[in-house]
């Protein structure tokens, strides 16, 4: 192989990177369970798995970012162990991860040469350096200008310009995590094709990690497929049965029944209640087609992978992002936000599923935290009532069960009580739509399952019409009336009563169109 | 609902007020006479203007570089305009006015360009600073009618005129901080600006209102500056009045992080600046060391406020969501794909 600015050396091609029996051990939990698996030179192994599988984990194992807890890495004969990703990267193990690394301040040159730079006499030989550059990327047929900065391209471009860098610094292997995430159509193709020539070609041993089935069976010539953190299935591509492989991954909990939800109302009658939201072949940026209704007195459960465009679509629902086409109604009007202000306005609150970045204020307590949307509803005479205000916030925290000091700044609670902070903030908009976006992520069992009873109190009793967002199989089927599931962008509005459902049947559905 | 008393955070500097007070007065028995302290007051007042604006802007996690000239330019327009025969009370509104359109340019650059606000009211500084000069040659314009001298020179009950003013000024600003939706939604804005939005707060309505609250302090300070003097200076301003309204402001508490601090503070920040300028000047320190002092006490400031946040917000609690973190098992029976980094990511600190 060539590798771009240094001198060939002694590098030896065709050894295999293999990981044997690797166990990984978060808070005494296996995430990865005795894993074996060889990456071929000049092949590309697919790796395929649920959230929570292991995927990444081992990803991380193999780039040196963990440290195994047993087993062992081994380069051809050779046993290796990397302390830290500069230790793997010395090796020639070069990993992608999804979010983009290289610095978009800096030219394509700057950035392939960033902490290697070439110097003649003291001086940047930015010359030989946009030469050296000019060949990998014209290598990789990727249309840049090395002397342009990252930023200039596009995302697609960033992520070829990516791989085509990793692979410069001596690699012998590449570990792609999810690399077509932010592409499309036909820039998904050519990075698939750069990744089959990369194996070929220059005889790198590749690990492609990805969501979408026909992309991982189109590019790979071995698939490997991780349950519960252990190998379920492995093989050559062509032996390997697509369908067998959904079964593995969506039927993970078989034998694991749904718990049937505390005072929830049997299937069938649901349907009859009258349409709160309605939403006809929406298209954004972000989505492609979402057709779906959530009822009043109802909980609608969205279901999708990562990557599937919920949290974006809730995020349209209240004008945050931008619609192209499609029509949303609310009880039977023609509904366009402007923004968040005029959704409140017209009734639907959304709740972020990413409670630090733009949840909570963390400096203030959690009383002002809670009547933040609704201070005008509380004056007199253009003066704050704050005896009010602070009666409702109370009020509402109290019947969530607040645990902690509210007159405290709201960042010394813990995420389940901050989270019910910012659930008393909605609920004092007083909505008639309420979304939420993975409404228990990172807070404790307890909590969760008081959230999932007060949603659907609310919901059962208020009239409210509830829509969760969730990626956990479990949550979706405890909290949701009636589940739909988006992928890809798209929805197709067909909703099943979650009673109908289990954990393996949401996931098949996910799958199957991925 | 029994409401929590709790210490007010502004009892430290009033501490280290007293303390500089009494050392002073140690020091020079001048220090602690009715005259001397009116001077204090008197001197203190224009910096203490700037300093209620300065709060208003720092609370939004903004900052307001061109109060100095601006002071130079709303003092400038209220002696053109009684130069041009408008009664005096006109003149005080012409130079209100003045200052609160500066604001608003400054605030509207930072909302709809997203520039950071130190460029933009860098750059206003020298415009501001400017436009005197080239409206009246860098001359200076006296100005005649007594009635406005009133405003800088007069005194009621002994009180200075001035700082009369000051005191009203700031009551109304600690009602519109405290008791009006604004109040709270300038500190909701300089504390997770995110957050805000997505509850519905209209960012850009507060960053015009706090950057033109700060154009209106400016205001006052070229009026009384203007006043005192009877005459419209190109270059009032150009001293040290912005750099101690910031530093007033920060000691008093107010974080140049935003989302924290208030009026009170700010204001006893201002009087213990002033205190410390004239006490040296009592004591007979060379004045070529006040800036050096004010510097001294702006760094240890800053410094406290940086320390306390990481300690006491981020990292205290950082540690006290770990605990719980690992107590309550927010964790799934099986681990994320990718397991939550050692220790949670604090608060949104910017």
């Amino acid at each position: 192989m060539t590798v771009v600015g240094e001198t060939e050396g002694d590098i030896v091609s065709g050894q295999a990177l293999r990981a044997i029996g690797i166990r990984k051990l978060f808070a005494g939990v296996p995430a990865l369970d005795g894993v074996d698996l060889t990456v071929q030179a000049g092949k590309v192994t697919g790796l395929v798995g649920h959230n929570g599988a292991g995927k990444s984990t081992l990803l991380k194992v193999l780039s040196g970012a963990y440290q195994p807890d047993g087993g062992d890495l081994l380069i051809g004969e050779e046993k290796v162990s990397f302390s830290s990703p500069a230790t793997a990267i010395a090796s020639g193990i070069a990993t992608v991860y999804q979010e983009l690394s290289l610095l978009p301040n800096l030219t394509i040159a700057e950035n392939a040469f960033l902490g290697r730079e070439l110097a003649k006499g003291g001086r940047l030989d930015k010359r030989a350096m946009n030469e050296a550059t000019h060949e990998l990327i014209t290598k990789f047929a990727i249309s840049a200008d090395p002397n342009r900065r990252v930023g200039d391209y596009p995302v697609a471009t960033r992520q070829l310009l990516e791989i085509a860098i990793a692979t410069s610094r001596q690699a012998r292997f590449l570990l792609l995590d999810e690399p077509t995430t932010s592409l499309e159509g036909s820039q998904v193709e050519s990075l698939l094709e750069m990744v089959k020539n990369l194996a070929k070609d220059e005889g790198l041993g590749i690990v492609f990690i990805n969501h979408k089935l026909d992309e991982l069976f189109a590019v790979s010539d071995e698939v490997v497929a991780l349950v519960n953190g252990k190998v379920r299935i492995q093989g050559p591509t062509g032996r390997v049965d697509r369908a067998e492989v959904i079964r593995a991954i969506a039927g993970s909990d078989v034998g694991e029944v749904h718990p049937p939800a505390s005072g929830k109302e049997g299937g069938g009658e649901l349907p009859e209640r009258p349409i709160a939201l309605r939403v006809d072949h929406l298209q954004s940026n972000e989505l492609k087609d979402v057709t779906l209704q959530a009822r009043e007195g109802s909980v609608l459960g969205i279901y999708g992978l990562v990557g599937s465009g919920r949290t974006e679509f809730l995020r349209t629902l209240v004008g945050l992002l931008r619609t192209r086409n499609g029509a949303m109604s609310l009880y039977g009007s023609t509904y366009q936000p402007r923004g968040v202000a005029d959704a409140q306005r017209q009734g639907v609150v959304y709740l972020t599923e990413e409670r630090k970045i733009d949840g909570i204020v963390p400096a203030l307590n959690s009383i002002t935290n809670v009547v933040l949307p609704v201070l005008q509803q509380y004056t007199r005479l253009g003066l704050l009532d704050h005896r009010k205000l602070r009666a409702v916030s109370t009020d509402l925290l109290t019947q969530l069960g607040i645990r902690g000091d509210i007159h405290a700044p709201v960042v010394t609670l813990s995420g389940g009580n901050q989270q019910k902070v910012l659930l008393a903030r909605a609920l004092a908009q007083r909505p008639r739509v309420l979304l939420l976006d993975e409404p228990t992520k990172g807070v404790d069992i307890g909590v969760k399952s008081e959230i999932h009873q007060l949603l659907r109190k609310l919901a059962h009793e208020t009239g409210l019409a509830v829509v969760v967002v969730s990626g956990e199989e479990e949550e979706i089927l405890e909290v949701a009336d009636e589940v739909v599931t988006f992928t890809l962008g798209t929805c197709t509005g067909q909703a099943l009563p979650a009673s109908r459902l289990t954990v393996q049947s949401l996931r098949h559905e996910a799958w199957n169109a991925a | 609902m029994g409401k929590r008393r709790r210490l007010p955070e502004e009892l430290g500097i009033f501490g280290v007020l007293v303390l500089v007070a009494v050392v002073m007065s140690f020091l020079s028995p001048e220090f602690m006479t009715l005259g001397n302290i009116q001077v204090l007051m008197l001197n203190g007042t224009v910096v203490a203007f700037l300093a209620l604006g300065q709060t208003f802007v720092l609370l939004t996690g903004g900052i307001d570089l061109s109060v100095g000239s601006n002071i130079a330019l709303t003092g400038m327009m209220a002696a053109l305009a009684m130069r041009a025969g408008a009664p005096w009370w006109f003149a005080a509104l012409v130079a209100l006015a003045a200052g609160v359109v500066v604001g608003l340019v400054n605030g509207a650059i930072i909302h709809l360009v997203k520039l950071p606000p130190f460029i933009v009211t860098f750059s206003t500084f020298g415009i501001c600073a400017s436009i005197p000069k080239i409206l009246t040659g860098a001359q200076s314009i006296t100005v005649a009618d007594p009635m406005f001298a009133v405003i800088g020179r007069g005194s009621l009950f002994g009180i200075p005129i001035p700082v009369i003013l000051l005191a009203i000024v700031a009551v109304i600003f600690m009602v519109i901080l405290k008791q009006t939706p604004a109040g709270v939604h300038i500190y909701a804005v300089g504390g997770n600006q995110d957050a805000s939005r997505l509850a519905g707060v209209n960012i850009g309505r507060q960053i015009l209102t706090v950057y033109a609250i700060s154009g209106l302090c400016a205001g006052m300070g070229g009026i009384i500056t203007t006043s005192r003097l009877m005459v419209g200076y190109p270059t009032a301003g150009s001293g040290n009045e912005q750099f101690y309204s910031i530093a007033s402001a920060v000691v008093g508490g107010v974080s140049l992080f935003g989302g924290v601090g208030s009026i009170l503070g700010a204001l006893l920040g201002a009087i213990l600046i002033a205190t410390v300028s004239n006490g040296m000047n009592v004591v007979g320190v060379d004045s070529f060391w006040q800036p050096l002092v004010i510097g001294v006490i702006i760094l240890v400031g800053v410094s406290l406020d940086a320390v306390r946040r990481r300690f006491t917000l981020t990292e205290g609690v950082g540690r006290l969501l770990n605990l719980k973190g690992a107590r309550g098992s927010s964790a799934p029976p099986v681990p994320a794909e990718a397991p939550p980094q050692p220790g949670p990511v604090p608060g949104n600190t910017k």
